[in-house]
């Protein structure tokens, strides 16, 4: 009997385990085989050439109204201000409203603009945009046209204007402006394989960028597939995964929708799966997690390998949406995708409950929209057209059937955004402070983090997290008025020229502070160190490296003059960065009424925003997304740094149970009390006429 | 003594149900006023604020409707003949004539209750302080319906300690008004009448 059984169980196994083999092979992506070509519209196979997504993806796809159209390409290239439209509120040196134009204290470069004359006025020019920034930009827009949309390697530079900003650039060692050939560098068209790959190799595309090897950054891409090799010279394709027409199957390109690892490379720290998030391997990977701790990921916070407070107790995903199987392109999708299709109820007929005639998959596949649904974040500019296209909370959350426990929910529900509670804190770090009126010795700013003791980089250091600031925010619904709503406070100081009306480059700042060893290893200049090193052990550390006295700001300042500076003066600049993402779910959400009904109301909360502030330095809070026009009592100087007070923000509010108003209560007891004593005193009067009776 | 009938069942359903709303107000009030004092909870205080409010409106409306059908509201009304002599020789009788024995200035019957000082005061308490303390309640429980009325009002800034100065004030009210009840032939004589609308008067009391 039993043997019979075990026969049967080999039968079964033995019809089984090929279907089980075959589906374990069968390819993850339902996307045909593709055809790589060059830019000439020759399989790379043949000519060895770089890949060009204009022909290879661009047979299939609308290249060019992709391209055209994508925030994420054109970086604001498409927006550049003119005269007539340039808002009052913005300087001169601001061109745009994206990456590619506007000025940020994070970067603290300024573009280059046509009419330049003189190399003293040229800061970043389009071909060190992409070698730098192009790190996290996915191609095309000004990797690959110019501004006057002149495809950059069709141009001879000899042709070219001698301050043209996108031909041109600023040799950092010897301050010379330089002509770059695009022919040679070729243009980073747009890297499709960045956001639809899911092997996708960041390193070495990065590596090309560096280099100066524009054309080939689509290519390094491609690094992990197997389909490209590095070698000395350059990258050469592997013929095992072509076939005879140089095509390569989708199984070896897993060719995908977007996912959150794609999506992460930019935006920060995030995975769609429970890996483990490591900051310490994910060098370029900062971006959101550096402005707002951001980190989108179902990972388990108590099972994750980094060296949180209290990680014991967290057990809870780093985002409830993660943990729910949600990525980033189900809020941020296509705003043509017909699966996220959303008839306007105001437009349709009232009595059609359902209209069938859906946009055509075909169209989309053709023309997939790539401007994808955002929100409004504070101070993101780009696109401003599209804000808040997409779904918010309440487009699929009811909250009301969620918050029955919540006395006065639609009060709660147009004063608070749901990140308020949702996001009660961060249990990651942040940037706190950027500070660019001195240099680290990369060249880069001084920087201090919120949430952790230590750096960033040392595994060891305990993250503790931060709560973020609660600021009013101008509600998408007018009716609400103001929300309140997270953010994370970033302070930045630097340089100005007053004379000039913009900041410092930091190539002077270089000249000031830094010089080569004879090791060729870049260190603080004699002077600099003499002045700073307070403690006279020969090296300038963090807490030395300060301009907290008037006297080191002038010794700067004049370094400046010197250069050519004509009014330098610091400014300080504070910074709001909304935080939307790291939401958890309604047992770890805020419920206790108290947490902001109290007199310790978590809404007031100061938040530190740097451990000093350069001597004779004003602070001012960057746009703040129009929220309040008086904000001179925000900051609040103490023994350890300043803070932010947001007291005055919050006076158009009335929190019960924190605000008290002084005359009230001194006339409330006051009337009470004499109520008391005229009661006591007549009843006393009583009792005696009782006892002379 | 005689026995009157002083409080019809209407007068002393309103006056009792207008009581413990405020009372209860007060103490729910003072919960979401001060967290640290704590009898229901800060949750339950402020659901239960918001139902005894409500309750305080119909019973104001139905209170005004009743006095107004009745006739009983021309009692609340201060009328201007005498009125200052009244006031004067009714505060005088609180703070002299009481202790000299002396009789209440004025006689209380079912159809004058109030002596010219509690007229004023009720004037005062139901023409300005309920209603100030209804319209401020009602336009912060409404913010978010009518938004621009809350707005044009100056939000909760100004709407919340008129609100809370309002509820200081009904404290101070109470405080005197029991200790005020007291004074009848005994204690408890004019707490009774309310009870069961019979109230002992001296039947030399006069004017």
């Amino acid at each position: 009997m039993e043997r019979s059984r075990d026969i049967w169980t080999v039968i079964f196994l033995f019809l089984v385990i090929p279907f089980i083999v075959n589906a374990a092979n069968s390819p993850k992506s339902l996307h045909p085989r593709i055809q790589l070509l060059d830019h000439n519209g020759i399989p790379v196979i043949k000519s060895g050439k770089p890949i060009s997504t204009e022909k290879t993806c661009g047979a299939c796809h609308d290249y060019r109204y992709i391209t055209a159209h994508s925030y994420h390409a054109q970086q604001g290239k498409n927006e550049f201000f003119t005269k007539e439209n340039r808002p009052e509120s913005l300087p001169a040196y601001v061109l745009s409203p994206g990456m590619f134009g506007k000025w940020c204290g994070l970067p603290n470069r300024v573009l280059a603009a046509h009419g330049i004359t003189d190399v003293a006025d040229f800061d970043l020019g389009t071909p060190e945009w992409v070698q730098k920034c192009g790190t996290c930009h996915v191609g095309a827009g000004p990797s690959e046209y110019d501004r006057n949309n002149r495809r950059l390697d069709s141009v001879d530079p000899a042709t070219t204007n001698k301050f043209d900003p996108d031909y041109h650039y600023v040799d950092a060692r010897s301050g010379e402006l330089k002509s770059w050939d695009w022919r040679k560098s070729g243009v980073m068209e747009m890297d499709c394989f960045l956001c639809h790959i899911d092997n996708f190799d960041r390193v070495s595309r990065d590596q090309m960028l560096r280099q100066g090897k524009f054309a080939w950054a689509v290519t390094a891409t491609l690094g992990k597939t197997g389909i490209v090799q590095k070698t000395t010279s350059g990258w050469t394709y592997n013929r095992k995964k072509f076939d005879a027409q140089g095509y390569v199957q989708c199984d070896a390109l897993h060719i995908i929708d977007p996912e959150t690892e794609n999506c992460a490379q930019c935006h920060g720290f995030g995975s769609s799966e429970r890996e483990a998030i490591n900051p310490f391997f994910s060098k370029n990977v900062l971006r959101g997690t550096l402005k707002m701790g951001r980190v989108y990921s179902p990972e388990m916070i108590s099972e994750s390998n980094l060296n949180i407070k209290n990680k014991k107790e967290l057990t809870y995903a780093w985002d409830v949406h993660a943990e729910r199987m949600l990525k980033c392109t189900s809020c941020h999708y296509s705003l043509n995708n017909p699966a996220y299709e959303e008839k306007d109820p105001e437009t349709q007929p009232s009595h059609l409950k359902f209209d069938p005639r859906l946009p055509d998959v075909n169209m989309y596949i053709k023309k997939p929209n790539h401007d994808f649904a955002k929100g409004n974040s504070c101070p993101e500019t780009v696109a401003d057209n599209l804000d808040n296209t997409m779904r918010r909370c309440e487009d699929c959350h009811d909250a009301s059937k969620a918050h029955s426990w919540l006395p006065y929910p639609e009060h709660h529900f147009k004063r608070l955004g749901c990140e308020t509670c949702h996001i009660p804190d961060k249990k990651m770090w942040a940037l706190e402070t950027a500070d660019w009126t001195v240099l680290d010795t990369d060249g880069k700013f001084m920087k201090t983090f919120r949430g952790i003791q230590g750096s960033i980089k040392d595994t060891s250091a305990l993250i503790t997290g931060f709560k973020p600031a609660i600021l009013p925010r101008i509600s998408p619904d007018e009716i609400s008025f103001y929300k309140l709503m997270p953010y994370n406070l970033i302070t930045s100081y630097y340089w100005y020229d007053e004379g000039k009306q913009r900041p410092v480059f930091t190539r002077l700042l270089a000249k000031i502070y830094l010089t080569k060893n004879s090791e060729g290893k870049t260190v603080y200049r004699a002077d600099i160190v003499k002045k700073f090193d307070t403690n006279g052990n020969g090296k300038l550390e963090k807490t030395e490296l300060r301009l907290d006295t008037a006297e080191k700001v002038a010794f700067i300042r004049d370094k400046l003059k010197e250069l050519g500076v004509e009014k330098p003066v610091i400014h300080g600049e504070i910074t709001p960065f909304s935080i939307n993402h790291n939401v958890v779910g309604t047992k770890h959400a805020i419920r206790d009424c108290q947490v902001c009904h109290s007199p310790d109301s978590r809404l007031f909360d100061q938040m530190k925003l740097a451990d000093y502030k350069p001597a004779n330095t004003t602070l001012k809070y960057s746009e703040f997304c129009q929220q309040c026009e008086d904000v001179s009592q925000l900051t609040e100087q103490k023994e350890d740094g300043i803070y932010f007070n947001p007291s005055s923000f919050l006076k158009c509010y009335y929190i019960i149970g924190h605000d008290h108003n002084k005359w009230v209560e001194i006339i409330g007891v006051l009337s009470i009390f004499f109520s008391i004593i005229g009661v006591i005193g007549h009843d006393i009067f009583r009792i005696i006429r009782r006892y002379k009776r | 003594m005689k026995r009157v009938y002083m409080y019809s069942v209407g007068e002393r359903i309103w006056h009792w149900v207008q009581a413990i709303a405020i009372i209860f107000l007060i103490i729910t009030g003072a919960e979401a006023h001060f967290p640290g004092f704590k009898v229901f909870g800060f949750t339950y205080s402020i659901y239960i604020h918001k139902i005894l409010a409500f309750l305080l409106v119909l019973n104001f409306l139905l209170g005004g409707f009743y006095h107004l059908s009745v006739g009983t509201i021309k009692q609340f009304i201060p009328r201007p003949r005498g009125f200052f002599d009244g006031l004067f020789l009714q505060a005088r009788y609180y703070l002299v004539g009481y202790f000299r024995g002396e009789p209440h200035p004025f006689e209380k019957t079912p159809e004058h209750k109030l002596n010219p000082l509690q007229k004023l005061t009720y004037f005062g308490l139901l023409n300005i302080l309920l209603p100030a303390q209804i319209i401020t309640g009602v336009l912060m429980w409404g913010s978010v319906y009518f938004p621009e009325a809350f707005k044009m009002f100056g939000g909760m800034p100004v709407l919340a300690p008129i609100h809370t100065l309002g509820a200081y004030l009904f404290v101070a009210f109470i405080i005197v008004h029991v200790y005020m009840t007291t004074l009848g032939p005994t204690p408890w004589t004019m707490i009774k009448s309310m009870i069961n609308g019979w109230e002992e008067i001296p039947e030399e009391e006069g004017h």
